[in-house]
Protein backbone atom coordinates (compact mmCIF):
# COMPACT_ATOMS: atom_id res chain seq x y z
CA UNK A 1 0.00 0.00 0.00
CA UNK A 2 2.91 2.41 0.70
CA UNK A 3 4.47 1.70 -2.51
CA UNK A 4 0.83 2.35 -4.26
CA UNK A 5 0.87 5.72 -2.53
CA UNK A 6 4.14 6.58 -3.38
CA UNK A 7 4.20 5.33 -7.13
CA UNK A 8 1.16 4.80 -8.16
CA UNK A 9 0.14 9.17 -8.54
CA UNK A 10 3.53 9.03 -10.60
CA UNK A 11 2.61 6.18 -13.15
CA UNK A 12 -0.85 7.46 -13.41
CA UNK A 13 0.67 11.02 -14.38
CA UNK A 14 3.17 9.74 -16.41
CA UNK A 15 0.51 7.40 -18.71
CA UNK A 16 -1.84 10.41 -18.44
CA UNK A 17 1.20 12.69 -19.84
CA UNK A 18 0.51 10.11 -22.54
CA UNK A 19 -2.99 10.03 -22.69
CA UNK A 20 -3.62 13.38 -23.73
CA UNK A 21 -7.26 14.86 -24.23
CA UNK A 22 -8.79 14.38 -27.78
CA UNK A 23 -9.22 18.25 -28.39
CA UNK A 24 -12.30 18.22 -30.25
CA UNK A 25 -11.87 20.24 -33.67
CA UNK A 26 -14.34 20.82 -36.45
CA UNK A 27 -13.35 21.70 -40.29
CA UNK A 28 -16.62 23.65 -40.69
CA UNK A 29 -17.66 26.59 -38.82
CA UNK A 30 -21.16 27.80 -39.07
CA UNK A 31 -23.27 30.38 -37.34
CA UNK A 32 -27.23 29.32 -36.96
CA UNK A 33 -30.24 31.81 -36.64
CA UNK A 34 -33.90 30.63 -35.55
CA UNK A 35 -36.96 32.36 -35.87
CA UNK A 36 -40.15 30.48 -34.44
CA UNK A 37 -43.50 30.83 -35.66
CA UNK A 38 -46.89 31.10 -34.03
CA UNK A 39 -50.40 31.22 -34.97
CA UNK A 40 -53.11 30.94 -32.88
CA UNK A 41 -53.24 27.21 -32.27
CA UNK A 42 -49.16 27.54 -31.09
CA UNK A 43 -46.07 26.57 -32.40
CA UNK A 44 -46.39 26.24 -36.70
CA UNK A 45 -42.82 25.91 -37.24
CA UNK A 46 -39.38 26.93 -36.98
CA UNK A 47 -36.88 28.74 -39.95
CA UNK A 48 -33.81 27.98 -39.55
CA UNK A 49 -30.52 29.88 -41.40
CA UNK A 50 -27.10 28.79 -41.48
CA UNK A 51 -23.91 30.78 -42.75
CA UNK A 52 -20.99 29.00 -43.26
CA UNK A 53 -17.14 29.98 -43.03
CA UNK A 54 -15.52 31.18 -46.36
CA UNK A 55 -13.65 27.82 -46.68
CA UNK A 56 -16.61 25.53 -47.10
CA UNK A 57 -18.29 28.34 -48.81
CA UNK A 58 -15.88 28.12 -51.77
CA UNK A 59 -15.60 24.18 -52.00
CA UNK A 60 -19.61 24.50 -52.24
CA UNK A 61 -19.90 27.22 -54.47
CA UNK A 62 -16.97 25.95 -56.70
CA UNK A 63 -19.22 22.82 -57.71
CA UNK A 64 -22.53 23.88 -57.72
CA UNK A 65 -22.43 27.57 -59.31
CA UNK A 66 -22.57 25.85 -62.88
CA UNK A 67 -22.67 29.72 -64.32
CA UNK A 68 -20.25 31.56 -62.28
CA UNK A 69 -22.82 34.16 -61.55
CA UNK A 70 -22.40 34.17 -57.69
CA UNK A 71 -25.92 33.23 -56.86
CA UNK A 72 -28.18 30.11 -57.44
CA UNK A 73 -30.70 29.52 -59.94
CA UNK A 74 -33.37 27.15 -58.87
CA UNK A 75 -31.60 24.39 -61.03
CA UNK A 76 -28.30 24.92 -59.11
CA UNK A 77 -30.05 24.54 -55.41
CA UNK A 78 -31.92 21.81 -56.21
CA UNK A 79 -28.49 20.15 -56.94
CA UNK A 80 -26.88 21.24 -53.88
CA UNK A 81 -30.10 20.12 -51.67
CA UNK A 82 -29.50 16.40 -53.19
CA UNK A 83 -25.69 16.62 -52.88
CA UNK A 84 -24.97 18.78 -50.10
CA UNK A 85 -27.84 18.90 -47.44
CA UNK A 86 -30.26 15.69 -47.79
CA UNK A 87 -27.92 13.73 -46.35
CA UNK A 88 -27.96 15.61 -43.17
CA UNK A 89 -31.36 13.27 -42.36
CA UNK A 90 -28.89 11.00 -41.23
CA UNK A 91 -27.60 13.52 -38.36
CA UNK A 92 -31.29 14.65 -37.78
CA UNK A 93 -30.14 17.76 -39.55
CA UNK A 94 -28.37 18.88 -36.17
CA UNK A 95 -31.63 19.90 -34.21
CA UNK A 96 -32.18 18.58 -31.18
CA UNK A 97 -36.07 19.07 -30.14
CA UNK A 98 -37.42 17.94 -26.86
CA UNK A 99 -41.02 18.69 -25.91
CA UNK A 100 -42.26 17.73 -22.75
CA UNK A 101 -39.36 15.63 -22.51
CA UNK A 102 -39.81 13.97 -25.32
CA UNK A 103 -37.55 13.75 -28.47
CA UNK A 104 -39.48 15.66 -31.04
CA UNK A 105 -37.83 13.82 -34.38
CA UNK A 106 -37.02 15.49 -37.91
CA UNK A 107 -38.35 13.67 -40.32
CA UNK A 108 -38.54 15.95 -43.35
CA UNK A 109 -37.69 20.07 -43.56
CA UNK A 110 -39.49 22.44 -45.95
CA UNK A 111 -38.82 25.53 -48.64
CA UNK A 112 -34.88 24.29 -48.65
CA UNK A 113 -32.95 27.52 -50.28
CA UNK A 114 -29.18 28.28 -50.78
CA UNK A 115 -28.07 31.59 -50.90
CA UNK A 116 -24.42 33.49 -51.65
CA UNK A 117 -23.76 36.27 -49.42
CA UNK A 118 -20.80 37.97 -49.07
CA UNK A 119 -19.02 35.28 -50.47
CA UNK A 120 -20.16 32.70 -47.80
CA UNK A 121 -23.01 30.05 -48.00
CA UNK A 122 -26.17 30.27 -46.47
CA UNK A 123 -29.01 27.72 -45.95
CA UNK A 124 -32.35 28.83 -45.20
CA UNK A 125 -35.00 25.97 -44.46
CA UNK A 126 -38.32 25.36 -42.65
CA UNK A 127 -38.72 22.52 -40.29
CA UNK A 128 -42.49 21.48 -39.76
CA UNK A 129 -42.82 21.58 -35.25
CA UNK A 130 -46.14 21.55 -34.51
CA UNK A 131 -46.97 22.07 -30.96
CA UNK A 132 -50.50 23.30 -29.72
CA UNK A 133 -50.79 25.88 -27.15
CA UNK A 134 -52.53 24.63 -23.82
CA UNK A 135 -53.51 26.58 -20.69
CA UNK A 136 -50.62 26.07 -18.80
CA UNK A 137 -46.81 26.89 -20.05
CA UNK A 138 -45.17 24.16 -22.26
CA UNK A 139 -41.51 23.73 -22.67
CA UNK A 140 -39.36 23.18 -26.05
CA UNK A 141 -36.03 23.00 -26.17
CA UNK A 142 -34.59 23.63 -29.30
CA UNK A 143 -30.90 22.83 -30.28
CA UNK A 144 -28.43 23.17 -32.98
CA UNK A 145 -25.12 21.16 -32.83
CA UNK A 146 -23.17 18.46 -34.73
CA UNK A 147 -22.82 15.80 -32.10
CA UNK A 148 -20.51 14.24 -34.69
CA UNK A 149 -18.16 17.85 -34.47
CA UNK A 150 -17.45 18.54 -38.03
CA UNK A 151 -19.07 21.36 -37.72
CA UNK A 152 -18.45 23.41 -35.32
CA UNK A 153 -22.53 25.17 -34.90
CA UNK A 154 -22.87 29.19 -32.76
CA UNK A 155 -25.52 31.05 -32.68
CA UNK A 156 -25.82 34.83 -34.26
CA UNK A 157 -24.34 37.13 -32.48
CA UNK A 158 -26.87 39.53 -33.54
CA UNK A 159 -31.00 38.29 -32.69
CA UNK A 160 -30.15 34.35 -32.43
CA UNK A 161 -33.74 33.88 -31.62
CA UNK A 162 -36.37 35.09 -33.01
CA UNK A 163 -40.26 35.06 -32.09
CA UNK A 164 -43.10 35.89 -35.00
CA UNK A 165 -45.64 35.81 -32.27
CA UNK A 166 -49.41 35.44 -31.95
CA UNK A 167 -51.77 37.63 -29.55
CA UNK A 168 -53.26 34.16 -29.26
CA UNK A 169 -50.24 32.89 -27.66
CA UNK A 170 -47.71 33.82 -24.32
CA UNK A 171 -44.44 33.26 -24.57
CA UNK A 172 -40.91 33.21 -22.99
CA UNK A 173 -37.29 32.20 -24.20
CA UNK A 174 -33.97 31.71 -22.99
CA UNK A 175 -30.41 30.66 -24.36
CA UNK A 176 -28.65 28.52 -22.08
CA UNK A 177 -26.10 26.01 -21.61
CA UNK A 178 -27.18 22.13 -21.77
CA UNK A 179 -24.89 20.80 -19.43
CA UNK A 180 -26.71 17.19 -20.31
CA UNK A 181 -26.46 16.87 -23.48
CA UNK A 182 -22.47 17.32 -23.44
CA UNK A 183 -21.21 15.50 -26.89
CA UNK A 184 -18.00 14.50 -28.25
CA UNK A 185 -17.04 12.23 -25.35
CA UNK A 186 -18.63 14.95 -22.67
CA UNK A 187 -16.17 17.70 -24.17
CA UNK A 188 -18.91 20.30 -25.66
CA UNK A 189 -21.62 21.74 -24.05
CA UNK A 190 -24.33 23.15 -26.47
CA UNK A 191 -26.40 25.86 -26.08
CA UNK A 192 -30.25 25.40 -26.90
CA UNK A 193 -33.46 27.32 -26.82
CA UNK A 194 -35.97 26.89 -23.63
CA UNK A 195 -38.70 28.31 -24.90
CA UNK A 196 -41.70 28.30 -22.93
CA UNK A 197 -45.45 29.56 -24.52
CA UNK A 198 -49.08 29.09 -23.40
CA UNK A 199 -52.74 30.50 -24.16
CA UNK A 200 -52.55 33.68 -23.65
CA UNK A 201 -55.44 34.77 -21.16
CA UNK A 202 -55.13 38.69 -21.45
CA UNK B 1 -1.36 -6.20 -7.10
CA UNK B 2 -2.24 -2.42 -6.75
CA UNK B 3 0.44 -1.42 -9.35
CA UNK B 4 -1.17 -3.46 -11.70
CA UNK B 5 -4.48 -2.31 -11.83
CA UNK B 6 -2.97 1.35 -11.68
CA UNK B 7 -1.74 0.36 -14.94
CA UNK B 8 -4.22 -1.18 -16.45
CA UNK B 9 -6.48 1.72 -14.98
CA UNK B 10 -4.08 4.16 -16.47
CA UNK B 11 -4.45 2.10 -20.28
CA UNK B 12 -8.17 1.85 -19.96
CA UNK B 13 -8.31 5.68 -19.76
CA UNK B 14 -5.84 5.99 -22.72
CA UNK B 15 -7.71 3.72 -24.67
CA UNK B 16 -11.44 5.77 -23.89
CA UNK B 17 -9.60 8.89 -24.69
CA UNK B 18 -9.98 7.76 -28.41
CA UNK B 19 -12.49 9.08 -30.42
CA UNK B 20 -12.04 8.87 -34.35
CA UNK B 21 -12.00 11.35 -37.39
CA UNK B 22 -15.82 12.04 -38.97
CA UNK B 23 -16.74 12.33 -42.74
CA UNK B 24 -17.87 15.38 -43.83
CA UNK B 25 -21.71 14.95 -42.72
CA UNK B 26 -22.88 16.70 -45.91
CA UNK B 27 -21.62 14.58 -48.43
CA UNK B 28 -21.17 11.25 -46.73
CA UNK B 29 -22.37 7.83 -47.63
CA UNK B 30 -23.33 7.30 -44.26
CA UNK B 31 -26.38 4.53 -43.96
CA UNK B 32 -29.55 6.31 -42.87
CA UNK B 33 -29.72 6.01 -39.06
CA UNK B 34 -32.18 8.51 -38.20
CA UNK B 35 -32.59 7.59 -34.78
CA UNK B 36 -28.68 7.88 -34.32
CA UNK B 37 -28.92 11.67 -33.35
CA UNK B 38 -32.13 10.84 -31.15
CA UNK B 39 -30.48 7.84 -29.18
CA UNK B 40 -26.96 9.98 -28.65
CA UNK B 41 -28.35 12.47 -27.13
CA UNK B 42 -30.39 10.20 -24.50
CA UNK B 43 -27.03 8.59 -23.58
CA UNK B 44 -25.67 10.20 -20.80
CA UNK B 45 -22.30 11.79 -21.61
CA UNK B 46 -19.29 10.88 -19.29
CA UNK B 47 -18.48 14.50 -17.58
CA UNK B 48 -15.55 16.83 -18.09
CA UNK B 49 -14.68 18.88 -15.45
CA UNK B 50 -16.33 22.40 -16.07
CA UNK B 51 -13.17 24.62 -16.79
CA UNK B 52 -12.14 21.59 -19.24
CA UNK B 53 -15.08 21.82 -21.21
CA UNK B 54 -15.16 25.60 -21.17
CA UNK B 55 -11.10 25.64 -22.27
CA UNK B 56 -12.12 23.63 -25.31
CA UNK B 57 -14.98 26.01 -26.18
CA UNK B 58 -12.37 29.15 -26.17
CA UNK B 59 -10.28 27.07 -27.93
CA UNK B 60 -12.58 25.91 -30.57
CA UNK B 61 -13.67 29.99 -31.00
CA UNK B 62 -9.63 30.23 -31.27
CA UNK B 63 -9.66 28.16 -34.27
CA UNK B 64 -12.73 29.77 -36.02
CA UNK B 65 -11.48 33.28 -35.56
CA UNK B 66 -7.83 31.65 -37.13
CA UNK B 67 -10.16 29.86 -40.12
CA UNK B 68 -11.45 33.19 -40.94
CA UNK B 69 -8.56 35.16 -40.80
CA UNK B 70 -7.10 32.31 -43.40
CA UNK B 71 -9.46 32.98 -45.83
CA UNK B 72 -9.82 37.00 -45.24
CA UNK B 73 -5.67 37.11 -45.91
CA UNK B 74 -5.65 35.05 -48.60
CA UNK B 75 -8.46 37.47 -50.37
CA UNK B 76 -5.98 40.50 -48.90
CA UNK B 77 -2.71 38.77 -50.55
CA UNK B 78 -4.27 38.04 -53.77
CA UNK B 79 -5.42 42.00 -54.30
CA UNK B 80 -2.18 43.38 -52.71
CA UNK B 81 0.50 41.49 -52.22
CA UNK B 82 2.89 42.83 -49.53
CA UNK B 83 5.24 41.05 -47.10
CA UNK B 84 3.35 42.13 -44.04
CA UNK B 85 0.28 40.53 -45.18
CA UNK B 86 2.02 36.95 -46.40
CA UNK B 87 3.89 36.87 -42.97
CA UNK B 88 0.42 37.22 -41.27
CA UNK B 89 -0.72 34.16 -42.88
CA UNK B 90 2.02 32.12 -42.67
CA UNK B 91 2.24 32.74 -38.70
CA UNK B 92 -1.49 32.42 -38.70
CA UNK B 93 -1.43 29.29 -41.11
CA UNK B 94 1.58 27.33 -38.61
CA UNK B 95 -0.83 28.05 -35.64
CA UNK B 96 -3.89 26.35 -37.20
CA UNK B 97 -1.91 23.66 -38.10
CA UNK B 98 -0.72 23.12 -34.60
CA UNK B 99 -4.25 23.40 -33.17
CA UNK B 100 -6.09 21.27 -36.24
CA UNK B 101 -3.52 18.65 -35.39
CA UNK B 102 -4.65 18.23 -31.91
CA UNK B 103 -7.97 17.13 -33.35
CA UNK B 104 -9.12 13.45 -33.87
CA UNK B 105 -8.24 12.01 -37.24
CA UNK B 106 -4.21 12.78 -37.28
CA UNK B 107 -2.68 9.33 -36.31
CA UNK B 108 -1.86 10.51 -32.58
CA UNK B 109 -3.50 7.23 -31.40
CA UNK B 110 -1.63 4.95 -33.43
CA UNK B 111 1.67 7.12 -33.44
CA UNK B 112 1.45 6.85 -29.52
CA UNK B 113 0.42 3.06 -29.91
CA UNK B 114 3.34 2.67 -32.26
CA UNK B 115 6.05 4.40 -29.81
CA UNK B 116 4.75 2.05 -27.21
CA UNK B 117 5.12 -0.49 -29.27
CA UNK B 118 8.69 0.02 -30.39
CA UNK B 119 11.56 1.25 -29.08
CA UNK B 120 11.88 4.50 -30.33
CA UNK B 121 14.63 7.06 -29.20
CA UNK B 122 13.72 10.85 -29.10
CA UNK B 123 14.64 11.93 -32.50
CA UNK B 124 12.79 8.73 -34.30
CA UNK B 125 9.63 10.08 -32.36
CA UNK B 126 10.39 13.63 -34.02
CA UNK B 127 10.97 12.01 -37.22
CA UNK B 128 8.16 10.04 -37.23
CA UNK B 129 6.12 12.79 -36.62
CA UNK B 130 7.39 14.88 -39.30
CA UNK B 131 7.13 12.04 -41.83
CA UNK B 132 3.32 11.58 -40.95
CA UNK B 133 2.66 15.48 -41.37
CA UNK B 134 4.33 15.90 -44.27
CA UNK B 135 2.43 12.42 -46.13
CA UNK B 136 -0.83 13.91 -44.72
CA UNK B 137 -0.43 17.28 -46.25
CA UNK B 138 1.05 15.73 -49.54
CA UNK B 139 -1.54 13.37 -50.16
CA UNK B 140 -4.39 16.30 -49.72
CA UNK B 141 -2.56 18.43 -52.14
CA UNK B 142 -2.04 15.42 -54.43
CA UNK B 143 -6.06 15.03 -54.25
CA UNK B 144 -7.11 18.31 -54.66
CA UNK B 145 -4.58 18.84 -57.92
CA UNK B 146 -5.55 16.01 -59.67
CA UNK B 147 -10.03 16.24 -59.11
CA UNK B 148 -9.37 19.98 -59.77
CA UNK B 149 -6.55 20.31 -63.17
CA UNK B 150 -6.30 16.99 -64.40
CA UNK B 151 -9.40 15.51 -64.28
CA UNK B 152 -11.56 19.08 -64.29
CA UNK B 153 -14.21 17.54 -62.33
CA UNK B 154 -16.57 17.97 -58.97
CA UNK B 155 -14.65 17.96 -56.13
CA UNK B 156 -17.40 16.78 -53.73
CA UNK B 157 -18.54 14.50 -56.09
CA UNK B 158 -15.55 12.51 -57.06
CA UNK B 159 -13.46 13.19 -54.38
CA UNK B 160 -15.43 11.19 -52.06
CA UNK B 161 -14.87 7.67 -53.33
CA UNK B 162 -11.22 7.81 -53.62
CA UNK B 163 -10.93 9.42 -50.13
CA UNK B 164 -12.60 6.13 -48.60
CA UNK B 165 -10.53 3.84 -50.85
CA UNK B 166 -7.69 5.51 -49.48
CA UNK B 167 -8.91 5.32 -45.42
CA UNK B 168 -9.66 0.99 -46.25
CA UNK B 169 -6.22 1.06 -47.09
CA UNK B 170 -4.81 3.28 -44.51
CA UNK B 171 -6.78 0.88 -42.20
CA UNK B 172 -5.48 -2.46 -43.87
CA UNK B 173 -1.92 -1.49 -43.27
CA UNK B 174 -2.41 -0.36 -39.12
CA UNK B 175 -3.92 -4.55 -39.07
CA UNK B 176 -0.73 -5.27 -41.21
CA UNK B 177 1.60 -2.72 -38.82
CA UNK B 178 0.58 -4.10 -35.71
CA UNK B 179 0.64 -7.61 -36.86
CA UNK B 180 4.08 -7.35 -37.88
CA UNK B 181 5.10 -5.75 -34.46
CA UNK B 182 3.32 -8.36 -32.40
CA UNK B 183 4.93 -11.52 -34.18
CA UNK B 184 8.85 -9.38 -33.98
CA UNK B 185 8.05 -8.81 -30.17
CA UNK B 186 6.59 -11.89 -29.23
CA UNK B 187 9.59 -13.86 -31.46
CA UNK B 188 12.49 -11.71 -30.43
CA UNK B 189 10.92 -12.73 -26.37
CA UNK B 190 11.07 -16.27 -27.02
CA UNK B 191 14.36 -17.16 -28.93
CA UNK B 192 15.70 -14.91 -25.90
CA UNK B 193 13.85 -16.91 -23.37
CA UNK B 194 14.68 -20.36 -25.25
CA UNK B 195 18.99 -19.37 -25.05
CA UNK B 196 18.88 -18.94 -21.74
CA UNK B 197 15.44 -20.33 -20.21
CA UNK B 198 14.77 -17.11 -18.33
CA UNK B 199 12.63 -13.80 -18.80
CA UNK B 200 15.43 -11.67 -17.27
CA UNK B 201 17.76 -12.00 -20.48
CA UNK B 202 15.61 -10.75 -23.08
CA UNK B 203 16.38 -7.81 -24.58
CA UNK B 204 13.96 -4.96 -25.87
CA UNK B 205 14.19 -5.49 -30.37
CA UNK B 206 16.78 -2.84 -31.19
CA UNK B 207 15.31 0.51 -31.76
CA UNK B 208 13.94 1.30 -35.43
CA UNK B 209 16.12 3.67 -38.10
CA UNK B 210 14.76 6.22 -39.40
CA UNK B 211 14.10 4.12 -43.09
CA UNK B 212 11.86 1.44 -40.74
CA UNK B 213 9.91 4.71 -39.74
CA UNK B 214 8.30 5.58 -43.50
CA UNK B 215 6.06 2.62 -43.41
CA UNK B 216 4.03 3.37 -40.56
CA UNK B 217 3.93 7.05 -41.61
CA UNK B 218 2.39 5.86 -44.72
CA UNK B 219 0.38 3.66 -43.22
CA UNK B 220 -1.08 6.70 -40.43
CA UNK B 221 -0.93 9.44 -43.12
CA UNK B 222 -2.02 8.49 -46.29
CA UNK B 223 -5.52 9.71 -45.46
CA UNK B 224 -5.61 13.48 -47.16
CA UNK B 225 -6.15 16.00 -44.35
CA UNK B 226 -9.05 17.48 -44.64
CA UNK B 227 -8.41 20.85 -43.33
CA UNK B 228 -5.83 20.92 -45.76
CA UNK B 229 -7.99 20.62 -48.73
CA UNK B 230 -10.22 23.05 -47.78
CA UNK B 231 -7.75 25.60 -47.65
CA UNK B 232 -6.23 24.40 -51.01
CA UNK B 233 -10.32 24.10 -52.71
CA UNK B 234 -10.12 28.06 -51.25
CA UNK B 235 -7.22 29.11 -52.74
CA UNK B 236 -8.05 27.90 -56.07
CA UNK B 237 -11.26 29.65 -55.57
CA UNK B 238 -9.26 33.01 -55.64
CA UNK B 239 -6.92 31.80 -58.41
CA UNK B 240 -4.16 31.78 -55.25
CA UNK B 241 -3.27 27.72 -55.76
CA UNK B 242 0.06 28.46 -55.19
CA UNK B 243 0.14 30.39 -51.87
CA UNK B 244 -2.13 28.08 -51.09
CA UNK B 245 0.32 25.27 -51.62
CA UNK B 246 2.64 27.21 -49.95
CA UNK B 247 0.14 27.66 -46.74
CA UNK B 248 -0.31 23.99 -46.40
CA UNK B 249 3.35 23.07 -46.23
CA UNK B 250 3.69 25.68 -43.55
CA UNK B 251 0.50 23.97 -41.54
CA UNK B 252 2.04 20.54 -42.04
CA UNK B 253 5.01 22.24 -40.04
CA UNK B 254 2.46 23.42 -37.10
CA UNK B 255 1.20 19.57 -37.41
CA UNK B 256 4.85 18.05 -36.96
CA UNK B 257 5.17 19.96 -33.96
CA UNK B 258 2.35 18.62 -32.63
CA UNK B 259 2.22 15.13 -33.86
CA UNK B 260 6.04 14.95 -32.85
CA UNK B 261 5.39 16.31 -29.49
CA UNK B 262 2.90 14.01 -28.97
CA UNK B 263 5.69 11.06 -30.09
CA UNK B 264 7.59 12.51 -27.67
CA UNK B 265 5.79 12.21 -24.83
CA UNK B 266 4.25 9.25 -25.15
CA UNK B 267 8.24 7.99 -25.24
CA UNK B 268 9.36 9.50 -22.46
CA UNK B 269 6.03 8.37 -20.47
CA UNK B 270 6.87 4.64 -21.13
CA UNK B 271 10.26 5.17 -20.41
CA UNK B 272 9.19 7.07 -16.86
CA UNK B 273 6.76 4.61 -15.94
CA UNK B 274 9.35 1.58 -16.86
CA UNK B 275 11.76 3.27 -14.16
CA UNK B 276 8.97 3.95 -11.48
CA UNK B 277 7.82 0.34 -11.94
CA UNK B 278 11.43 -1.20 -12.06
CA UNK B 279 13.84 1.07 -10.30
CA UNK B 280 16.58 2.78 -11.92
CA UNK B 281 19.13 0.51 -11.76
CA UNK B 282 17.47 -2.76 -10.00
CA UNK B 283 14.46 -5.40 -11.17
CA UNK B 284 15.54 -5.62 -15.14
CA UNK B 285 13.83 -8.47 -15.19
CA UNK B 286 10.80 -7.23 -14.40
CA UNK B 287 11.77 -3.86 -16.38
CA UNK B 288 12.03 -6.02 -19.02
CA UNK B 289 8.73 -7.74 -18.85
CA UNK B 290 6.92 -4.87 -18.53
CA UNK B 291 8.56 -3.53 -21.32
CA UNK B 292 7.39 -6.40 -23.76
CA UNK B 293 3.54 -6.69 -21.86
CA UNK B 294 3.53 -2.96 -23.12
CA UNK B 295 4.77 -3.67 -26.33
CA UNK B 296 2.61 -6.73 -26.82
CA UNK B 297 -0.33 -4.54 -25.94
CA UNK B 298 0.76 -1.50 -27.80
CA UNK B 299 0.76 -4.19 -31.34
CA UNK B 300 -2.72 -6.01 -30.39
CA UNK B 301 -4.25 -2.08 -29.73
CA UNK B 302 -2.88 -1.02 -33.07
CA UNK B 303 -4.38 -4.01 -34.88
CA UNK B 304 -7.91 -4.02 -33.20
CA UNK B 305 -8.01 -0.15 -34.13
CA UNK B 306 -7.30 -1.39 -37.63
CA UNK B 307 -9.68 -3.98 -37.31
CA UNK B 308 -12.46 -1.47 -35.90
CA UNK B 309 -12.11 1.33 -38.66
CA UNK B 310 -11.50 -0.81 -41.29
CA UNK B 311 -15.09 -2.79 -40.82
CA UNK B 312 -16.72 0.02 -39.49
CA UNK B 313 -16.25 1.99 -42.77
CA UNK B 314 -16.77 -1.03 -44.56
CA UNK B 315 -20.26 -1.36 -43.04
CA UNK B 316 -20.81 2.43 -44.01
Amino acid sequence: MRLCLKKGPAVIFYFLSGCFFIFAHPHVFMESSLVFQMNEAGLENVEIRWTFDEMFSSMIINDYDANKNERFEPAEVTAIKNGAFNNLRNFNYFLYIKYDNKNYPVKSVLNFNAEITGHRLVYIFTVPVTIPVAADYKELKFGVFDSSYYCQIDYRKKEPVQVKDNPAVKYEYALLDDKENAYWGGQIIPKIIQLKFKKNDA
Amino acid sequence: MPKFLLISFSLLLFTLSVLPAQDNPFFSNNKSKEDAAAVKQETPAPRYPVFIQQWLTALNGIQRELNNRLSSLIRQIVEKQDPFTLFSLLVIAFLYGVIHALGPGHGKIIITSYAISNPLKARQGIALGVFISVIHTLSAIILVVTIYFLLKVSFIKYATEPKQVIALISYSLFILMGCYLLIKGIWAFRRKKAACGCAAHTEPVAASRLKHLFLPALAIGIIPCDGTILLLVFAISVQALWIGILLAVVMSVGMALTISLIGLITIGSKRGSLKIIAGKEGKKDRRRLLNFILETAGSVFIILMGLILLFSNLIN
